[in-house]
C-alpha cells in the first residue's frame, strides 16, 4: 500500500469524497474512457485506491506501447455523476516510444532488444496533487497534477527494459489550494490625538547649534586658552 | 534623506512629463462622435437652422451607437468639425432627441427614465432631470425607445414628454412639472408611444403590444391641466408597431391632426378632435402596401408605397388626407435600388421631400427633392445625380435633407448621408463638402506596421545574378543621391527628435522616419471596414469595404476577430497583414473569411481584387472561427481553429505547412469552453492526422468556480526580455519567472471576481486571488507582461479595520524558487516539471486615482527600458504611471542604503496622480476600449495608439529618451567647441614641436 502525505490540515478539504480517474490519451487512439483510480475520502487528504489499479496501468503501457507522445490523464469529478466533460483533467507524459538502437553491420547475427525511451509514469516515487477549492469545503475547480520523475526539460529519459511498464507512484502529496486574497493597502497611521481630540503637537527638532553649542563653546574656549606655539618655530 | 528621494523623484516626474512645444507634435487627437442611429426615427441625423443666420449656416444633429448627442459645425464650412457633443453614460441609452427652437431635447434611459435640455449652438447642458427609476415596470428590454415621445406647442419651451410608456408631463423650461397624468391602464398590453399636440390639447396614442390584440388608443388631455378630457380606442384588423401609425399635425390652425395607419391596403385615418368623437375615413385610390415616417408628421406630410412601390407623398388637408405628388419611376425596377424617402425643412419651416436611390445603370446615386409649395402652390421637383463612392462606403442607409436658397423655381439641396460603413457625408447639391469617417468609433482590431526605410523604396531591385559593371553602375548611379543623403544629415543634426513627425515628412511618401515613429495602424472595424492610418497624424491612409462574398445578395456582416501582421519589412518586400474575421450573413450563416491587404497600400495581396473595387475575402472555413493564432518563429503563418478543433493554416503555402508540422508537437493553447454557468478553461495541443487536416485536442481542463464568467484571456507578450533577474542591494539575484506558457485570466461571479495566472501548457495554476465583489461589480482590468501582473479593481468590501472602499492597483511579480538565489530556469522550464509551481509572488496594493477603462503597458525594442503603465480612464485622459511607483518591493520604511542602490521608495499607500503624466494633457479622449503600443525603432521610445470613441496618438520615453540627444542640447555650442580646439590644435601644434626642439638642443 501506498504511503500517503497529509499535507494540509483536513478542515479544508471538501466535506465528501471525490473519485479520481484516469486514462492514457493519444489522438491517434480510439476515445478512451476514464478508469477509477481511486477516491479522496472526505476529511482526509489521501487516495484509497481502486482494486483495478494495477490492471489498468498494466493495460495502459499495453495501449501505449504503439504509439508515441502519449499523455496521462488524471481527471476528478467535482461533482459526482456528472459528464466527464465537465471533469477536472490535469497531465504528465506517460509516452513510450519503442526503437532500436543502430544495428552492427554484423550479418546474420539477432536483432537487438527493442530500446525504449519510457517516460515519466515509469518509475515515479512521488505525485504531487494540488486540488483548487474556492473556498474552505467548496467543490474544487482546478486540478494541478506532477511527478517527482519529470526533470526540469520535460525530456523522457531513456532506459532499456523489456517491455513498457507503468507504475503508480509510492507517494502522494495532496494538497488543498485556496485563492488567496490580494494585499491590502497599508494605509498611513492618523496623527496621535490628545485627550481633548487635538493633534499632538511634535515638539520641533533642535537645530544644529541648539544641540551642540556646549560642545562648540568648550572647542572655541580651548583653542582660545591654549598657549600659541613659539613664532618661528617651523621656520628654518 | 526623504525629502531628497522626493525631490529626486519630483525632478524624474517632470523632466519626462510632456512639454507644451511637443503638443500637437508628438501627439494628436481625432473626436469622433459615432455612427448615426438610423434604425429608430428618433435618433437620425436632423438639420437645424439657426433662426436669424444664413441658411447655409444650419448644424446637423444626431444621435450615435456610441450613445452621444453631437452637432456638426454648419455647413458652410468644408471642415467637418464637431460644434458640440454630449457623451451620455453607459447605462443611459440615448432613445430620443428633438430640437425645437434653439434647443434639443432629450430622453435617455430605461423608458426615457431622463430629459435633458441643451443648447442647440453650444450644446451647453440646460437642464437635466429625472423623470423616473431608472427601469421600466412593463417595458421589454427589447422596446428600446418605446413608450417615450417628446411633443412641444408652438411658441412656448415648455415641454410634453410621454415617458415609460404611459406617464405624460408637461415640463417648463425651468425644470418644473407643472402637470403629470398616468395612464390608468398599469397593463403591460398597452404601451402609449405618440405624442399629438393642439395649443389646447394633448393626443397620447397608444398601442397593444400584443400579436393577437389590436387596439388603437387614443386619449385627450388638457395642455394647460393635464385633465384627461376623453379616451377612445379604434380596433384594427392587422396588428400594428409604432411605425406602422403616423400622428400627422399641422402648424396650421385649421387642419386637425389626424392618426393614419395602413388597414388591408388601404391608408386609414382618423381626426383627433377633444372629444374623440370622430370616425376613421380611408384614402381612396391605389391599394398601398406600406406608409414611411418621412420626419414630417408635425407637418403633416408621409410618403406612401403603392403595391409597385411606387412612391406617392401624402399631406394633412382639412378633413382629410391628400395625394399632392407621386415620384415617377420610383417603382420597383430592375435599374435602381429600392428608394430612400426622407423629409426636410428649410429656414421658413416649409417641408421638402426627397428620394434617393442608386442607379444601376448609370452607377451613381440619385437624388429628387420635391417642393409641395413652390411654383406658385403647384409643387416643384429637382433632381439630380451625384457620385456615391459606394466602392469606399457601402451603401447608404440613411438620408437627412435640407434645403436653402430656394427661388421659386429653383433651390439648393442639402444631403447628410449616412453609410453602411458608418460614414457621414455632407452633399450641397452633387458636390461632396466633407466627409466624417465615424467607422473609426467601431474599431475592433489593430496592430502597428513598421515602414520600409526611403533608400529601400528607392533603390534598384537588387539582384544577386548582376555582374560586376551592372553593380558598379548602379551604385554610381545611386551616389548621384549622396548630396540628399549629406543634406538630410545636416538636417537631421540641426533638428530634434521631433523632425521626423508628421510636419516633416512628405505625406505621400510612404517611408520610415529616422526614428521609426511613423508606422502604420492597421485597423478595421465592425462595419466591415479596414483602415490604414498613418501613426503620428491619425491620417487615413487608404481604407476597403470588406466584401461580402456570396453573402452580398442576401445582406450580412463581418466581424473582426484577429488581425497579424503576416509579413514585415525585415522580411523584405512590404509588409503585409492578415484580417480574420466572421462574416454573419442574414439567413443566419456564419463562414470565417480572411482579408490579406498589403499594409503600406491596401491592396489585396491576392489580387483578386482591384484597389476600386471592394475587398473580396478568402472563405477559409464554412462555420464559426474557434480562435485564430500566428505561427511563432520566422513564418508568421496564421493557425485558426473552426467548431470541430481542426487547424487550418494560411497562407496554405507548403512552407507554412510544412512551418506547422515542425511546430505541431509544441503548440499549446487555451480555448474557453463550456456553456454559461459552466465555464472551462480547456488546454489544447495538435496533433497531425494521417488523413486530412491536423486537429487539437483537449489535454487539461480546469471548471470555473460556479458562476464565474471569464472576462479576458491576457497572453504574456513574447516580446525581448532584456534581463533575467533582479539583482538587489545585497547582491543576491531575484530571478524572473518567465515561463513562455503564461497566461492571465480574469473572471467575474455575482459574488467574486477572479485573477488567475496559469500555465497554458498544463493547466497549473501559478497565481490565484479572489476578489470580494457584489454584484459582479468590481470593474476588473489587468496587464501581464514579463513577470510582472497589474490589475485594477474596485473594492467594495472595507470589513477590516483601516480600510476603505475604492478603487485599487494591485502589482505583482513573479520570481523563481521561494528566496533570492533560486534560480529554476523559467523559460527554459518543462510545464510538466513540478518545479512550475516553484514561484514566488510579491505583490503590493495601491489606492488608485481613477476608474479605467483600459490598461496595457508600453513595449520597447529590446525591453531594456522600463516597462510604465498607460491607462486610459473615465475622465477621459490618457494617463501613465511610472514602474517606479509599481514595485511591489517598495519599503514600508525608510529605504537603506542597499534598497536605495536598487531604486526603491518608501510605501505610500496612494499612487499619484501626477498631472505631468497624462499623455492626452488637456485633449478629452472619450469611451476608450483598447490601447495599443509598439516600440519604435529608438530603444527608449514606445509608440501609443488609444482607439475607442475616439482615436489618439502619442509616443513616450519611460526611461528618458536616453538614446537621441534632446531638444534643448546645445549642438551649435559643441560644434563650435570641437572646431576650437581643432584650431587650436592646429595652431599650437607648430609650437609645441619648435619648443620640443628647443629642448633637445639644451638637454
Amino acid at each position: 500500500m501506498f504511503s500517503l502525505l497529509l499535507v494540509l490540515s483536513s478542515f479544508l478539504a471538501p466535506l465528501r469524497a471525490f473519485q479520481l480517474y484516469h486514462r492514457i490519451l493519444h489522438p491517434s487512439l480510439p476515445d478512451q474512457s476514464f478508469f477509477h483510480r481511486g477516491t479522496i475520502q472526505h476529511g482526509k487528504a489521501r487516495i484509497e485506491a481502486a482494486p483495478s489499479l494495477q490492471y489498468d496501468l498494466l493495460a495502459f503501457a499495453e495501449t501505449s506501447a504503439h504509439v508515441t507522445d502519449a499523455l496521462y490523464q488524471l481527471a476528478l469529478d467535482p461533482h459526482p455523476g456528472q459528464s466527464d466533460s465537465l471533469w477536472l483533467i490535469s497531465t504528465v507524459k506517460a509516452v513510450t516510444i519503442p526503437f532500436s538502437p543502430p544495428s552492427p553491420l554484423l550479418l546474420f547475427s539477432s536483432p537487438p532488444p527493442p530500446f525504449f525511451l519510457q517516460c515519466h509514469l515509469i518509475n515515479p516515487t512521488n505525485e504531487r496533487i494540488v486540488i483548487h477549492l474556492p473556498s474552505p469545503g467548496g467543490t474544487p475547480f482546478a486540478l494541478d497534477y506532477f511527478l517527482d520523475s519529470v526533470p526540469s526539460d520535460g525530456a523522457c529519459p531513456p532506459s532499456r527494459v523489456s517491455s513498457p511498464t507503468l507504475a503508480s507512484p509510492r507517494n502522494a502529496t495532496i494538497i488543498f489550494s485556496l485563492p488567496g486574497q490580494p494585499p491590502l493597502p497599508e494605509l498611513r497611521t492618523p496623527p496621535p490625538l490628545t485627550a481633548t481630540g487635538d493633534p499632538v503637537t511634535q515638539v520641533p527638532e533642535k537645530t544644529f547649534l541648539q544641540k551642540y553649542w556646549l560642545y562648540i563653546v568648550i572647542a572655541l574656549g580651548a583653542l582660545l586658552i591654549a598657549p600659541s606655539g613659539e613664532e618661528g618655530a617651523g621656520a628654518s | 534623506m526623504r525629502w531628497l528621494h522626493f525631490f529626486g523623484l519630483t525632478l524624474c516626474s517632470t523632466v519626462l512629463a510632456l512639454y507644451e512645444s511637443d503638443v500637437g507634435v508628438v501627439d494628436w487627437h481625432h473626436p469622433l462622435v459615432g455612427v448615426p442611429l438610423t434604425s429608430s426615427l428618433n435618433t437620425p441625423p436632423t438639420f437645424h437652422s439657426i433662426p436669424g443666420r444664413p441658411p447655409t449656416e444650419a448644424l446637423l444633429l444626431t444621435a450615435t451607437s456610441s450613445n452621444v448627442l453631437a452637432c456638426t459645425a454648419h455647413l458652410s464650412l468644408s471642415d467637418s468639425g464637431t460644434a458640440w457633443r454630449f457623451i451620455f453614460a453607459p447605462t443611459d441609452h440615448i432613445i430620443h432627441y428633438q430640437q425645437h427652437r434653439d434647443i434639443v431635447v432629450s430622453l435617455s434611459g430605461p423608458g426615457g427614465s431622463t430629459l435633458r435640455t441643451f443648447d442647440c449652438l453650444t450644446g451647453q447642458l440646460i437642464l437635466e432631470k429625472r423623470l423616473h427609476a431608472p427601469h421600466t415596470d412593463h417595458l421589454e428590454s427589447d422596446d428600446v425607445g418605446l413608450g417615450a415621445a417628446i411633443a412641444f406647442i408652438p411658441e412656448s419651451d415648455d415641454v410634453f414628454a410621454l415617458t415609460n410608456g404611459r406617464t405624460v408631463r408637461r415640463i417648463g423650461a425651468d425644470g418644473a412639472v407643472r402637470w403629470a397624468w398616468e395612464s390608468a391602464d398599469k397593463s403591460a398590453s398597452v404601451v402609449y408611444a405618440k405624442l399629438v399636440t393642439t395649443p389646447s390639447t394633448v393626443y397620447v396614442i397608444s398601442l397593444t403590444k400584443s400579436s393577437t390584440s389590436k387596439t388603437l388608443y387614443i386619449s385627450s388631455l388638457s395642455t394647460s391641466t393635464g385633465e384627461l378630457v376623453a379616451s377612445t380606442s379604434v380596433p384594427l384588423s392587422v396588428a400594428a408597431g409604432p411605425s406602422d401609425v403616423l400622428a400627422l399635425s399641422s402648424d396650421a390652425a385649421t387642419l386637425i391632426p389626424r392618426v393614419v395607419w395602413l388597414e388591408a391596403g388601404t391608408i386609414l385615418s382618423v381626426a383627433l378632435v377633444p372629444d374623440l368623437t370622430e370616425k376613421h375615413t380611408s384614402v381612396m385610390g391605389s391599394a398601398y402596401t406600406r406608409i414611411v415616417d418621412i420626419g414630417l408628421q408635425n407637418k403633416g406630410h408621409f410618403v406612401a408605397l403603392t403595391m409597385n412601390d411606387t412612391g406617392r407623398v401624402l399631406k394633412l388637408d382639412v378633413d382629410k388626407l391628400k395625394v399632392i405628388w407621386e415620384f415617377t419611376d420610383s417603382g420597383k425596377s430592375g435599374r435602381h435600388a429600392d428608394s430612400l424617402y426622407i423629409g426636410g425643412l428649410d429656414r421658413d419651416g416649409f417641408p421638402y421631400i426627397g428620394r434617393v436611390f442608386w442607379s444601376f445603370v448609370v452607377r451613381k446615386a440619385s437624388a429628387h427633392v420635391y417642393a409641395p409649395h413652390l411654383a406658385a402652390g403647384q409643387g416643384l421637383v429637382s433632381g439630380f445625380t451625384f457620385n456615391f463612392d459606394t466602392e469606399a462606403h457601402g451603401i447608404i442607409s440613411h438620408v437627412a435633407l435640407h434645403t436653402a436658397y430656394v427661388k421659386e423655381v429653383d433651390l439648393l439641396p442639402y444631403l447628410a448621408l449616412t453609410t453602411s460603413t458608418g460614414a457621414v457625408q455632407l452633399w450641397q447639391g452633387d458636390i461632396v463638402q466633407w466627409t466624417r469617417e465615424e467607422g473609426l468609433s467601431r474599431l475592433q482590431v489593430a496592430e502597428m506596421v513598421e515602414l520600409p526605410e526611403q533608400k529601400i523604396t528607392a533603390a534598384h531591385t537588387v539582384d544577386e545574378r548582376d555582374t560586376f559593371v551592372e553593380r558598379i553602375s548602379r551604385q554610381l548611379t545611386d551616389a548621384k543621391e549622396l548630396h540628399l543623403y549629406m543634406l538630410n544629415f545636416v538636417k537631421r543634426f540641426v533638428a530634434g527628435p521631433n523632425a521626423s513627425t508628421q510636419k516633416e515628412i512628405a505625406f505621400d511618401s510612404l517611408t520610415r522616419d529616422a526614428f521609426g515613429f511613423r508606422q502604420v495602424i492597421v485597423t478595421a472595424n465592425d462595419l466591415g471596414k479596414v483602415y490604414g492610418l498613418d501613426s503620428t497624424s491619425g491620417a487615413i491612409l487608404w481604407n476597403r469595404v470588406l466584401g461580402l462574398g456570396w453573402a452580398a445578395q442576401i445582406g450580412g456582416q463581418v466581424i473582426p476577430s484577429k488581425l497579424f501582421v503576416v509579413r514585415t519589412i525585415a522580411d523584405g518586400g512590404s509588409p503585409e497583414a492578415v484580417l480574420v474575421a466572421q462574416r454573419r450573413a442574414s439567413n443566419g450563416l456564419v463562414d470565417t473569411v480572411l482579408f490579406h491587404v498589403n499594409a503600406l497600400t491596401g491592396e489585396d495581396v491576392l489580387g483578386k481584387s482591384p484597389a476600386d473595387e471592394v475587398l473580396q475575402g478568402v472563405d477559409l472555413i464554412s462555420g464559426p472561427l474557434l480562435e485564430a493564432y500566428q505561427l511563432p518563429g520566422n513564418h508568421k503563418a496564421v493557425i485558426l481553429l473552426d467548431e470541430f478543433r481542426q487547424v487550418y493554416v494560411y497562407p496554405e503555402t507548403p512552407a507554412n505547412e510544412r512551418a506547422l508540422a515542425k511546430a505541431i508537437g509544441k503548440l499549446n493553447v487555451v480555448l474557453r469552453t463550456g456553456l454559461p454557468g459552466q465555464r472551462q478553461l480547456t488546454g489544447h495541443q495538435f496533433s497531425n492526422a494521417d488523413v486530412g487536416r491536423p486537429t487539437a485536442f483537449a489535454t487539461w481542463a480546469s471548471s470555473l468556480p460556479a458562476g464565474e464568467e471569464i472576462l479576458s484571456v491576457i497572453p504574456r507578450p513574447s516580446g525581448p526580455v532584456a534581463s533575467l533577474g533582479k539583482v538587489l542591494g545585497n547582491r543576491t539575484t531575484l530571478y524572473k519567472y518567465l515561463n513562455p506558457h503564461l497566461v492571465a485570466v480574469t473572471t467575474a461571479s455575482p459574488d467574486t471576481c477572479g485573477v488567475y495566472v496559469i500555465d497554458a501548457a498544463k493547466g497549473s495554476i501559478v497565481y490565484h486571488v479572489s476578489i470580494a465583489a457584489k454584484q459582479g461589480r468590481c470593474d476588473l482590468h489587468a496587464t501581464f507582461v514579463e513577470n510582472w501582473l497589474a490589475y485594477v479593481y474596485w473594492e467594495e468590501e472595507y470589513q477590516w479595520v483601516g480600510q476603505t472602499k475604492g478603487r485599487r492597483l494591485v502589482s505583482v511579480e513573479l520570481y523563481e524558487g521561494s528566496k533570492p538565489d533560486d534560480k529554476t530556469r523559467s523559460s527554459e522550464l518543462s510545464s510538466h516539471s513540478n518545479k512550475t509551481l516553484a514561484v514566488t509572488a510579491i505583490e503590493q496594493s495601491y489606492i488608485f486615482p481613477h476608474a479605467i477603462t483600459s490598461i496595457t503597458t508600453t513595449s520597447t525594442k529590446y525591453g531594456i527600458s522600463t516597462k510604465d503603465i498607460i491607462v486610459a480612464n473615465e475622465n477621459g485622459q490618457i494617463q501613465s504611471f511610472p514602474r517606479l511607483f509599481l514595485n511591489p518591493r517598495r519599503t514600508k520604511d525608510k529605504p537603506t542604503a542597499e534598497e536605495q542602490e536598487e531604486w526603491l521608495v518608501q510605501y505610500d499607500p496612494v499612487l499619484p496622480d501626477d498631472a505631468h503624466r497624462v499623455l492626452s494633457h488637456n485633449y478629452h479622449v472619450a469611451n476608450i476600449r483598447h490601447i495599443l503600443t509598439a516600440p519604435a525603432l529608438l530603444e527608449s521610445t514606445s509608440l501609443v495608439f488609444a482607439y475607442g470613441l475616439d482615436l489618439f496618438g502619442t509616443r513616450v520615453a519611460p526611461s528618458g529618451t536616453f538614446d537621441v540627444l534632446s531638444e534643448t542640447f546645445n549642438k551649435a555650442q559643441l560644434v563650435f567647441t570641437i572646431c576650437g580646439l581643432a584650431a587650436a590644435i592646429m595652431a599650437t601644434r607648430p609650437m609645441v614641436r619648435r619648443k620640443r626642439l628647443r629642448e633637445r638642443w639644451y638637454q
